[in-house]
Order: structure tokens, then C-alpha cells, then sequence
């Protein structure tokens, strides 16, 4: 048997004492191009931040190719959420890019000439090109997000996990982006994308991972792209989780 | 003596020998070192958003300047910075357990630790003047810890100026791709195995030794000008970091020099020149800076506003013309019924139309140009293209649809219209059955 580039073992995150993702046990097939889907709130940012070893775990392990993150940080790129960053920042958008190569050169050492190449390589692919001497203010939603796929593919991983790629983007980036996606999926291997809109999922993505909390399934598209399992992921039975939830942060604090 | 004498004195004091000329070179360089070296890390600091925290650092650092004495027995410089460093790396331990610990947020936590240590210092300070004689003899002169005074640096002092700037500089070319990434996206910087913890703990570290050191030009309590105004001044005119950082040391180093300079022509005191210098320069790049200066922004706005105005009235004079009436020279009675205001109202704005090469104002006409009406026949037609595409597109009811292409009018460039045009399958005639005119060779700004 092959070692799954993702394996994730009952995995449970909680934010100040309240549990936020309970008990996810995947294995994330080499080659799959998965959306993880499931209402607001249901932790999928979660899921990912907790696989690339931003949040501490309460219980649980994440594998990479059998490894600790932290041993396989080269294979894996990470696409966070837009809005985590100041777009104001004195930035261009090909150091914002040539960043996807520091992973890979380590402390003190500059970005050469060939890390150069891929960086423009990159904006290539998402057509930013004519912006690479541009601050990166001032940037539509959708260039933004591009940038910020072409740092990803700087990085030359294995693996890609993608807060919410389609966030706050046309159309027409939209179909690029998926384009570029599944050229990612053939070229490099493993895709993990958090997608919030359900009218578009089964269309994207091979395989879907419906959370809500807990994971309610995990497979390809066609399998758990189903009624009832929608229904389960977005109906009101899973708010009870999050109820027990609150009552466990309130017990653990000592608030009433 | 007068302005210019003063000068001359100053700078033909930096030629002499004496002990005067060695103290004046000693506070320029004293000062421009500070400067430089703030400037420098201050970039990352407002960056980092640790203005405040750098202004709390400030103050925080003087009871160990008062403890450091009392252990040594003396104003030795080394006991002084040993003593500042540690308070200062006790009130960033004692900021962050508040914030961590309790509810209390960070500018709360930053004002505790401030005022708490800050007021230990005083306190230390003045048991120090009351204390034995073999202490208060010592003692004359600490007074310049709180307000700086660059006339007191020694060459000891500079050895540790210069030290500091060699340390800080080279940890910020070195680690700068590290600081950048952490800084900027504190994500993905944990997602590439760094982590940006350990760079806000070298910015720690880097800011308490650059504030110890520059105690004595600047004192606690303005030190953090330096480590703010002239980041945030360089902030205003680059959008590349790599550039920023050095044009903000230059101007740090500037605003010290300039600063000791004032004071011995002026007697301001050093600090408060400093400072004042430092802001001046960033109210110049405040209103003049290329991109992000007020007053570029308002000379572009009252551009646009006296384009949109122009534009307005050949739109009505093209409407007089459809009616009938001639295009080249519209009465002001005909234009301003047209427009519906006072005439004397429309000669105010026809006279507006000189210099535009679209028209001007004469014998109460409106005379236009060809490439004046050439204008009005594209802005009609954008107008009216406008129109239809937002009740088709947009499913916008008639009587919806003239105030949106009342102001996207100026801004369709002749592409634009000529896609617009085909989306639209060439129509002829606009919403309220009016015909738009052909596209020749749009007319375009004078």
C-alpha cells in the first residue's frame, strides 16, 4: 500500500477550550482534487491551518507522505485566506511570488536567477505578468487570488491546500482558476481547496469532503454529492455540536 | 548674533579642533546615528504595527537606567545600557502576560506598562538626589535620560552607536526576506517552516537595544519619534520595502543632523528639533508624494471635476443641436434653458470652456470647435450605449437609466464604446427614442 500524501488521524482543534473540529478521520488519495465543503462555521479553515501545523492540536496527528508536517514543509503549499493580509504592504507582485521560493532556500540565502525564472514562470500561468512591477495595492479580487496561486506554484509542492481560492473573484478568474487547478492536480499531485459555494462543487473538484464540524463524508464527487449528505452536512442536527461545545468551553473556564 | 552668522559658526566649528568643535562633531554624529539606525528598524516596526509598543519601550527603559547606576555606583555607560535593556525586556514580558492572561486588549496593556514603569523611574530618579552623597554627587546629569541631550555624548557613547547600528543593520540584510515574509503573511511563513515568532523576538530585541542607545540624543519620552515619523515619511513615497528601509535611515540620519544644527543656531533643544524636523518632512511628503500626496490627489479631482463640467456642456449644446438648432455657436439664453438654470449661472460655466480646445465663451455664445462637437457626438453616444446596456443588462426600467450614464459618460474610452456597441447589436436609437450618433473618431480629452 502507498503512503496517502494527507492522512489525518482523529483529529480534534479547539479555540479557547471549545472544540471547533471533532474526531476527522481521512485519508486524502494521491492525485485528487478534493473541495472541502459545509456551512459557515463548520471549521474548514480550521482543517486546513490544523494540517499545516498553525494551530495546536487537542488530540490527534496529521501525516504527510507518513511524516510530521514539520518534516515535510517543502511539500506541502499553503493559500491563505485573502484577507489575512495588509495589501498595503510595500510589496511587488513578483516578491510577493518569488516568496513561494523561500521554503525552499532556507535562511540567509537570496532568491537567485533560477528562482527568478520560476517566479515569472508562475505569474505566467496566471497571466499577471504585465503586473510584476506592480505594488500590489490596488489589485482586483481576482488578481489577488492569482498572485496569490502563482506564489503557490513558485513553490513547486506535492501538495496544495487553498483557504477559499474562489473568494471574492469573477468569473472569468473563476474559470481560470479552476483551469489552472486541475493543471496543478495532473502536474503535481494532491489538491485540498475550501470552496463555499455548493452550485459549483460538484463541478470543480473529484472528490468532496463534507464537514460540519465533524466530517459527515468523505469520497469522489459522484458518491457523496448526494441528497441526503448534503442535507446532514447543512440541516440543523450538527448544531448540537456546537452547543456541546460552548458548554465545554464555559465549564473549563469556569464561566457560567 | 544673527541667523546666518550662528551658521557660518556652526559649520566652521566642525573644521576646529577644540574641545567645542569635538562636542558639536561628537552630537552630529551622535545624532545622525540614532537617526540612521531608527529610520532602519523603525520600517519594520510601523510595518509590524509595534509603533506603540516602540513609544512604551521608550519610557519603560528609564528605571533601568536609574537601577543601573545605583548598582554601579556610577553614570558608567555600560551599567546604564545593561539596566535599560533588562527593564525593557521586562516591560515586553509584562505587556504581553496582560494581554495574555486577561481580557485586557493591547492598548490597554501597552498604557499599564507604560505609565507603571515610567513612573517607577521618576521615582528612582529622585530617591537618587535624596539618596547618600556618594550617589547624588554622582548623579548630576541623568536628568538627561528623560530629555535627551546629544552636547553630553562621549566617545564611549559612539562606540555603542556604532556598534548598534553595525549589529542592526546587518540582522536586517540578513534576515530581510524572513522579516518580510513574517510580517507581511504570518501564515504562510509558519506554512514554510519558519517562524515569525522568533522574528517578532529579534524585532524585540533589535528595538530595546536601538532605544538604549539612543537615550541620550533623544531622551525616553521622544525617542520613538525616530523609530516612527521617518518610517511612516518613507512609507508615504516608495511601495517597495528594500527602499523604504534605506530612505527612511536616510532621513532619520538627516533629521539628526538638521536637528543639532537647529539647536545651535536656535537653542530649541535637540530633541524637540529633531522631531519638529522629522515631521516637517512628512507633512512635504504627505501633500507632495507621488502617489499617495493629498495634493496630487486634489489637483487630479479638480481636473476631473472641471473635464466633467466642460463635458456636461457639450452634451446640452448637442442636445440643442439634435432639436434643429447649429452646433458651432450656442446663445448662452438657448444653452441655459437647455440646462435648465439662471443664464447668468451657464456664462460662469461657458467661460470655463476657455483653454479646453472644445470651445469658448464669446459674445454670449457658446463657440465651438470641430473637435468640440466631435467631442459632445462621443460623449452622446456613450451616454446613450450606456443607457441601453443597463436596461438590457442590468434589466433597469427607462426612467432608471439616465442618471448612471449621466456620470459613466466620461469615462468610456472609444474601445470601450465599440464593444459596447456590438454587445448591443448596433442599436439606433437609445431608450427614450433618441438616435445615437455613429462612431467616428470619438473626439477623446483635448
Amino acid at each position: 500500500m502507498t503512503t496517502p500524501p494527507i492522512e489525518i488521524h482523529d483529529l480534534t482543534v479547539s479555540y479557547d477550550q471549545k472544540p471547533v473540529l471533532w474526531n476527522i478521520d481521512v485519508e486524502i488519495p494521491e492525485g485528487a482534487l478534493v473541495g472541502i465543503i459545509g456551512p459557515n462555521g463548520a471549521g474548514k479553515s480550521t482543517l486546513l491551518k490544523a494540517c499545516m501545523g498553525l494551530l495546536d492540536l487537542s488530540s490527534g496527528w496529521v501525516k504527510i507522505y507518513g511524516d510530521p508536517i514539520e518534516q515535510q514543509r517543502e511539500t506541502v503549499g499553503y493559500i491563505p485566506q485573502r484577507e489575512e493580509i495588509d495589501w498595503d504592504f510595500p510589496i511587488t507582485v513578483r516578491d510577493l511570488v518569488l516568496m513561494g521560493r523561500y521554503g525552499h532556500l532556507g535562511l540567509l540565502r537570496r532568491p537567485g536567477a533560477k528562482d527568478r525564472l520560476v517566479a515569472d514562470e508562475a505569474l505566467e500561468q496566471v497571466g499577471m505578468t504585465a503586473f510584476a512591477d506592480r505594488q500590489i495595492a490596488n489589485l482586483s479580487g481576482g488578481q489577488q487570488q492569482r498572485i496569490f496561486l502563482a506564489r503557490a506554484l513558485a513553490q513547486e509542492s506535492r501538495v496544495y491546500l487553498m483557504d477559499e481560492p474562489f473568494a471574492g473573484v469573477d468569473a472569468t478568474t473563476e474559470k481560470t482558476i479552476v483551469k489552472l487547478l486541475e493543471k496543478m492536480r495532473s502536474e503535481s499531485g494532491t489538491l485540498l481547496v475550501v470552496h463555499h459555494d455548493l452550485q459549483t462543487a460538484s463541478e470543480y473538484f473529484d472528490h468532496l469532503l463534507l464537514l460540519n464540524r465533524r466530517m459527515v463524508a468523505f469520497g469522489p464527487t459522484e458518491e457523496v454529492f448526494t441528497e441526503e449528505l448534503l442535507r446532514k452536512t447543512y440541516g440543523g442536527h450538527l448544531t448540537v455540536l456546537s452547543q456541546a461545545g460552548e458548554a465545554i468551553r464555559q465549564s473549563k473556564s469556569g464561566k457560567k | 548674533m544673527s541667523f546666518a552668522e550662528l551658521t557660518g559658526e556652526f559649520f566652521s566649528s566642525l573644521l576646529g579642533r577644540g574641545d567645542a568643535a569635538q562636542a558639536t562633531i561628537s552630537a552630529i554624529l551622535g545624532a545622525c546615528l540614532a537617526g540612521l539606525t531608527c529610520g532602519a528598524l523603525g520600517s519594520f516596526i510601523i510595518l509590524r504595527r509595534m509603533s506603540l509598543f516602540a513609544d512604551m519601550l521608550g519610557h519603560a527603559v528609564l528605571p533601568g537606567v536609574a537601577v543601573g547606576f545605583i548598582l554601579a555606583g556610577s553614570k558608567s555607560t555600560p551599567a546604564l545600557l545593561l539596566g535599560s535593556l533588562a527593564a525593557g525586556l521586562l516591560a515586553a514580558a509584562l505587556t504581553r502576560a496582560i494581554t495574555s492572561y486577561s481580557p485586557i486588549k493591547d492598548d490597554a496593556s501597552l498604557g499599564i506598562t507604560l505609565s507603571l514603569f515610567y513612573a517607577i523611574g521618576i521615582w528612582l530618579l529622585s530617591w537618587i538626589t535624596r539618596a547618600g552623597p556618594e550617589l547624588s554627587s554622582q548623579s548630576s546629569g541623568l536628568n538627561h535620560y528623560l530629555f535627551g541631550n546629544p552636547a553630553i555624548i562621549q566617545t564611549v557613547d559612539l562606540v555603542f552607536l556604532v556598534s548598534a547600528a553595525v549589529v542592526v543593520l546587518a540582522l536586517l540584510c540578513l534576515f530581510f526576506k524572513e522579516l518580510t515574509a513574517s510580517i507581511f503573511d504570518p501564515s504562510f511563513t509558519v506554512s514554510i517552516g519558519l517562524s515569525p515568532r522568533l522574528f517578532d523576538g529579534l524585532l524585540l530585541l533589535l528595538l530595546t537595544l536601538v532605544i538604549v542607545v539612543s537615550l541620550k540624543i533623544l531622551g525616553v519620552i521622544l525617542v520613538a519619534a525616530l523609530l516612527v515619523i521617518p518610517p511612516a515619511t518613507a512609507y508615504l513615497l516608495t511601495d517597495r520595502l528594500g527602499r523604504m528601509v534605506a530612505l527612511s535611515a536616510f532621513l532619520g540620519a538627516l533629521s539628526g543632523f538638521g536637528g543639532v544644527y537647529l539647536d545651535f543656531v536656535f537653542g530649541i533643544g535637540v530633541g524637540p528639533a529633531i522631531v519638529c524636523l522629522a515631521f516637517l518632512w512628512l507633512m512635504t511628503a504627505f501633500l507632495a508624494a507621488p502617489h499617495h500626496g493629498v495634493l496630487g490627489r486634489y489637483l487630479l479631482q479638480k481636473r476631473l471635476e472641471l473635464k466633467t463640467l466642460r463635458e456636461n456642456l457639450l452634451t446640452s449644446a448637442w442636445r440643442i443641436g439634435e432639436r434643429g438648432g447649429q452646433l458651432t455657436a450656442i446663445p448662452i439664453g438657448e444653452l441655459a434653458n437647455e440646462r435648465s438654470e439662471e443664464p447668468s449661472a451657464t456664462r460662469i460655466l461657458a467661460r470655463r470652456m476657455n483653454g479646453s480646445g472644445w470651445g469658448r465663451f464669446e459674445n454670449d455664445l457658446l463657440v465651438l470647435t470641430s473637435a468640440g462637437q466631435e467631442r459632445a457626438r462621443a460623449l452622446m453616444r456613450g451616454h446613450r450605449l450606456w443607457e441601453i446596456f443597463l436596461q438590457r443588462e442590468a434589466s433597469l426600467a427607462p426612467d432608471h437609466v439616465h442618471a448612471g450614464a449621466e456620470e459613466i459618460e466620461h469615462f468610456l474610452d472609444s474601445e470601450t464604446l465599440r464593444e459596447l456597441e456590438a454587445l448591443l447589436d448596433n442599436p439606433e436609437t437609445d431608450p427614450h427614442g433618441k438616435k445615437i450618433p455613429p462612431g467616428l473618431g470619438e473626439g477623446g480629452s483635448p
